[in-house]
């Protein structure tokens, strides 16, 4: 079990983080929150990059800072900005990675051909890595995180620049680990993890705001949600006279949802609200005006 | 723009570190052996009384005062029984007697009495040297010291008229008759444009190639390049950052010069000499004295030196552009550039003797800075002609902003990825 | 053990290597090459060479009186030598000059016995007379030793002139010009190695923080440790270049011919040097290597430690220049250049290694403590 036990990160006067209290065991975790929020606060904190100004983040019971190494080893990480070097080939940097991962050249020389497998990278895997694209320098940044076989995999933005067909497959990848390990992934694309997390997580003004599972998210917006269509010309009066909190075309119309409740109208229909609702909602200007 | 790029300059501390390092290097070079230049204001008292032009009436008035000053030194030591005519006499016999009998006053005013008298024995003899000086004896001379022959050899002794000729109109002129200081006991010449210009030079090149280089591989290291080249601005935003190169290149190098010559010319007075011909024979160092082109008081040869010096770190500027282009990579750059003035410096060495290529191969601005101290002056017969600097610099000038332009001709033609 | 491995591998990266390569010879050719091609330098150096080396044959690594006398009677010969050559020359009996003597003394200024001194000296360039300006010049070294303890003001310097005068190493046959030889090619060979050694080193840290790679590193098993790991790839590199630049030092320089006087006393009579130590030219040569080694490390710890803190190749080239500045001038003037030579104090050069060592490894083990502490933004 991974314990965040009442954190806080402050840069002087700056508060990145505030009293975060968290436990993880094995599953999924989205980590959902905007930018600077203090996601990528909390991952660097629990990949050991930063340290708690206050509070301490336990393994097991252990601070993982006095664990060190030995709780290296159980890490995967992918950071929000996966660095490579342009003139190495995957293999080649895999090989390299998995040095500093402490797993022997001849267990990296078995592995690294699967997981380049896993993630589509097969025929490129001698080819330097200057000619790759963004998605595929992510999957060489998925493949590396998976080395060691890792006890807790954390991802920074994991699906940055994959197309749909490769993050549905990522997403296939993480379900079939999630039974034995923690899985904390942070992401904007609320559809990385509506289907798979076990729990979402949403940080709002520094400090935890929501860990709950997704139906129960889901449910503090129950029957509050509403939609109605409207004709172009009249976008702009529902705009300034209802917060909705999403808009989208359809069969020449917009379609607006909003959070209200009670139905303002008999037009407007009682839908279900979705992660994206929940999202929108807590970050967003959720309310009817 | 060009505001935004000279920006990134000033931000990064690392330039202001390093022009204050290297104004602190300056200075150590300047206050080294300044115990051995104490007595300079000797000649400042001569010029105040006599001024800087030696005329009959000057030496007369020296002499007379010589011979006043003898008359206390001849009491020095009264067991000696002899009557000297000059300090220097005195000193040779009385070695061992100065420093134990004088106190550090009366040897001060010995001292400073010895080399009063040397400034006359010097100035007297002034029209004698130069009239048994022979530009072309001494280029055939330095031919035989370097060993040239066939095409050189005939350019330098043909060039070595032309010095001639100038010779005798710097004797006509009298700009060798002014006094100056002692160059054969102060090499102040040296010590200025030689030590000092070739420390501002290479000081100069470094903090250049870092500047342009800098900006010229802004994007490139930042990984800003898919924004900044795509804009509408676009790929010409290397000429903006070209452009505020040359200010903050300018400005540093400027910064430099003007910080070390106030050092300088703080601990040496110059005030009464600023005027006098460069080509004064007292400022010589060397049996053949700095003859220059033109004639140049020392307040002009400062500035055309500056000016020079400026213009060469401005050439360094552009090759640095042009490598930056081609490398972006400021790590690459740098060396890069170094060894280009290495193989610069290198090449004069392997070329053959006889021919005029030689001199040709001198014609290049790293081999520009490694002689300083004879810009605009004939005393180097690799570099004995009039317009050597300017040539120098206009030539690769012409040639580096070719390959600026070529250089970004490629760039927009190049794929960013 | 393949992390360290790795990352010494990556310090030896091709384009870094071609660039050392030719700034290396670049170098050579422009500060180097003079004294192995010219050395000895011209006459009547080359026949103070060959007579010092003569005179270990003849009498073994130093002189003593008997010996000089011997040398004297030598010198006698060899001014037979000239006599008989001037005899046999028509020019010289022209100008009525029979005799080795009268041509020392010859007035110069008159232009036929200069015609008739440059052909002789320059060219016919007749030995004789170039060797006996070499005995003339050991003879009066040999007969002036420890007179020029005047010209030290400094009583520890006097004081060591007197102790050298008083043991035998003073009468050691070794020459000034293959001291001056060896000093001006070590002392520039090590600013090169010094140039070399932080061109590699100083970009263990930098590639891979602008490469984004660190936050990715430091998670990993071996973690914060990667710094150790990467200094120790730095030092071997360090070492790696050092050896190489130094074998291919003793490459050139064994062609210089300078091995008879390696067994020989460098605190000679014939020596323009006095050193604090009694060396003798091995244990000299010894002692060079080892500063040139330290000096190296010194270059190498300050590159690793300006690689982890700048931010960008501008920053890092731009701290870096002041420390290859400041080694590079103390390395020329008395940390390998005149090494222990009295004329430079000797806690001079010994508290300069020690506070550049100590300023190194302090700054080393700062950035090692903060390295557990910091956080990676």
């Amino acid at each position: 079990m991974l314990v965040v036990d009442h954190v806080s990160k402050y840069y002087g006067n700056f508060i990145a983080l505030e009293n975060v209290h968290l436990q993880f065991d094995n599953g999924i975790y989205g980590l959902l929150a905007p930018n600077g929020a203090g996601k990528t606060t909390l991952m660097k904190m629990l990949v050991t990059l930063i340290f708690p100004t206050k509070g301490e983040i336990r393994y097991n019971g252990e601070n993982i800072i006095h664990l060190g190494s030995k709780y290296r080893e159980l890490l995967g990480y992918l950071p929000q900005q996966f660095g490579y070097y342009k003139h190495y080939t995957p293999a080649k940097y895999l090989l390299y990675l998995s040095a500093l991962k402490g797993i022997s050249k001849h267990e990296a020389k078995e592995k690294i051909p699967e997981l380049l497998k896993l993630v589509g990278l097969e025929d490129v895997m001698h080819k330097k890595m200057r000619k790759f694209s963004g998605g595929m320098i992510q999957r060489v940044g998925i493949a590396q995180a998976l080395l060691n076989d890792p006890k807790i995999l954390i991802l920074d933005e994991p699906t940055a620049g994959l197309d749909p067909t490769e993050r549905a497959r990522f997403r296939k990848l993480l379900t079939q680990l999630a039974n034995d390990r923690i899985i904390i992934l942070s992401t904007h694309i609320v559809s990385d993890v509506e289907s798979i997390a076990n729990e979402i997580i949403m940080i709002k003004d520094k400090t935890i705001l929501y860990k709950k599972p997704i139906r129960e998210l889901c449910q503090l917006l129950s029957g509050r949600i509403y939609e109605t269509a409207a004709d172009f010309q009249d976008a702009e009066i529902f705009r300034k006279r209802f917060a909705t909190i999403s808009e989208k075309q359809e069969n020449g119309q917009m379609i607006f949802r909003f959070v209200s409740d009670e139905q303002p109208n008999e037009n407007w229909k009682s839908v279900e609200p979705t992660l994206e609702d929940v999202f929108l909602h807590v970050y967003g200007e959720g309310a009817l005006a | 723009m060009i505001k935004y790029e000279l920006i990134k300059v000033v931000k990064s501390p690392i330039f202001i570190i390093l022009l204050l390092f290297f104004v602190a290097l300056n200075g150590l070079i300047i206050f080294d052996h300044k115990n051995e230049r104490e007595n300079l204001p000797v000649l400042q008292n001569i010029v105040e009384q006599y001024g800087t032009k030696i005329d009959d009436e000057a030496l007369a008035g020296m002499k007379k005062e010589i011979d006043h000053e003898m008359v206390w030194v001849n009491e020095l030591n009264p067991k000696s029984g002899k009557q000297y005519q000059f300090p220097y006499e005195f000193i040779n016999d009385h070695e061992a007697f100065l420093y134990q009998h004088l106190t550090d006053r009366e040897l001060n005013r010995l001292f400073n009495l010895n080399l009063f008298t040397q400034y006359y024995e010097t100035a007297k003899s002034v029209d004698d040297i130069y009239s048994e000086l022979d530009a072309t004896e001494f280029a055939r001379q330095q031919i035989k010291k370097y060993g040239l022959s066939g095409e050189a050899e005939e350019t330098v002794l043909n060039q070595a008229n032309l010095l001639e000729k100038r010779l005798q109109q710097l004797v006509k002129n009298g700009e060798h008759r002014h006094f100056f200081y002692l160059g054969s006991v102060y090499e102040m010449h040296s010590l200025l444009f030689k030590k000092l210009g070739r420390a501002i030079a290479f000081e100069g090149m470094i903090l250049v190639v870092l500047i342009t280089a800098l900006l010229t591989n802004y994007e490139f290291e930042h990984r800003t390049f898919f924004v900044a080249f795509t804009s509408k601005r676009g790929r010409n935003l290397l000429w903006d950052k070209l452009a505020a190169s040359v200010i903050a290149n300018v400005c540093a190098v400027m910064l430099l010069i003007a910080a070390t010559l106030i050092i300088y010319f703080s601990v040496y007075d110059y005030s009464n000499l600023l005027f006098v011909p460069i080509s004064s024979y007292f400022n010589s160092e060397t049996p053949f004295p700095y003859i220059s082109w033109w004639n140049l008081s020392f307040l002009q040869y400062v500035c055309l030196f500056v000016g020079c010096l400026l213009l060469s770190q401005l050439l360094y500027m552009l090759l640095t552009f042009s490598l930056s282009i081609w490398l972006k990579n400021s790590y690459l750059v740098f060396f890069t550039f170094a060894l280009f003035a290495g193989v610069s410096l290198w090449l004069p060495s392997v070329v053959s003797l006889n021919s005029n290529f030689i001199l040709i191969m001198h014609v290049n601005p790293f081999y520009l800075i490694m002689n300083p101290h004879v810009w605009f002056m004939g005393n180097n017969i690799f570099t004995m002609f009039p317009y050597f600097e300017a040539v120098t610099i206009a030539a690769w000038a012409v040639i580096f902003i070719l390959l600026g332009f070529f250089s970004m001709y490629k760039f927009k033609r190049q794929p960013l990825n | 053990m393949r992390v360290f491995l790795y990352e010494l591998r990556k310090l030896f990266n091709w384009k870094v290597l071609l660039l050392i390569l030719f700034i290396s010879f670049l170098f050579y050719k422009l500060f180097l090459s003079f004294y192995f091609e010219n050395f000895p330098n011209g006459r009547p150096a080359k026949d103070e060479f060959m007579i010092t080396k003569e005179m270990i044959n003849k009498y073994g690594h130093e002189m003593d009186e008997k010996e000089f006398q011997h040398f004297k009677n030598w010198y006698k010969q060899k001014k037979d030598e000239a006599n008989a050559y001037l005899k046999s020359q028509q020019d010289a009996e022209k100008l009525g000059i029979t005799t080795y003597e009268q041509f020392r003394q010859l007035d110069l200024t008159n232009k036929q016995y200069a015609d008739f001194h440059e052909k002789v000296v320059f060219v016919d360039q007749a030995d004789v007379f170039w060797e006996l300006q070499a005995f003339e010049n050991i003879i009066e070294q040999y007969e002036s030793k420890g007179r020029d303890i005047e010209s030290y003001t400094d009583e520890d310097q006097q004081e060591r002139v007197k102790q050298i005068m008083a043991n035998n190493d003073v009468n050691s046959v070794f020459p000034y010009l293959v001291y001056e030889n060896y000093n001006e090619l070590t002392r520039f060979w090590t600013v090169l190695i010094i140039i070399s050694v932080v061109m590699v080193t100083c970009r263990v840290h930098i590639t891979d923080r602008l490469n984004n790679a660190i936050s990715l590193q430091y998670t990993t098993k071996t973690g914060r440790n990667l710094f150790s790991l990467k200094l120790l790839a730095a030092l071997a590199a360090t070492a790696l270049i050092t050896t190489v630049q130094i074998v291919i030092f003793w490459f050139f320089y064994l062609g210089n011919g300078t091995q008879a006087f390696f067994p020989l006393s460098i605190n000679s009579f014939y020596n323009f040097y006095y050193f604090w130590f009694d060396f003798t030219f091995e244990g000299y040569i010894i002692t060079t290597v080892i500063a040139t080694y330290i000096v190296a490390i010194v270059a190498a710890l300050f590159s690793v430690f300006f690689s982890r803190i700048a931010q960008n190749y501008i920053t890092l080239i731009g701290s870096l220049v002041p420390i290859v500045v400041l080694l590079s001038y103390c390395t020329l003037k008395y940390l390998v250049g005149e090494l222990f030579a009295i004329l430079h104090p000797l806690m001079l050069t010994i508290g300069t290694f020690l506070v550049l060592i100590a300023i190194s490894t302090i700054f080393i083990i700062y950035r090692m403590k903060q390295e557990k502490l910091v956080d990676l933004i």
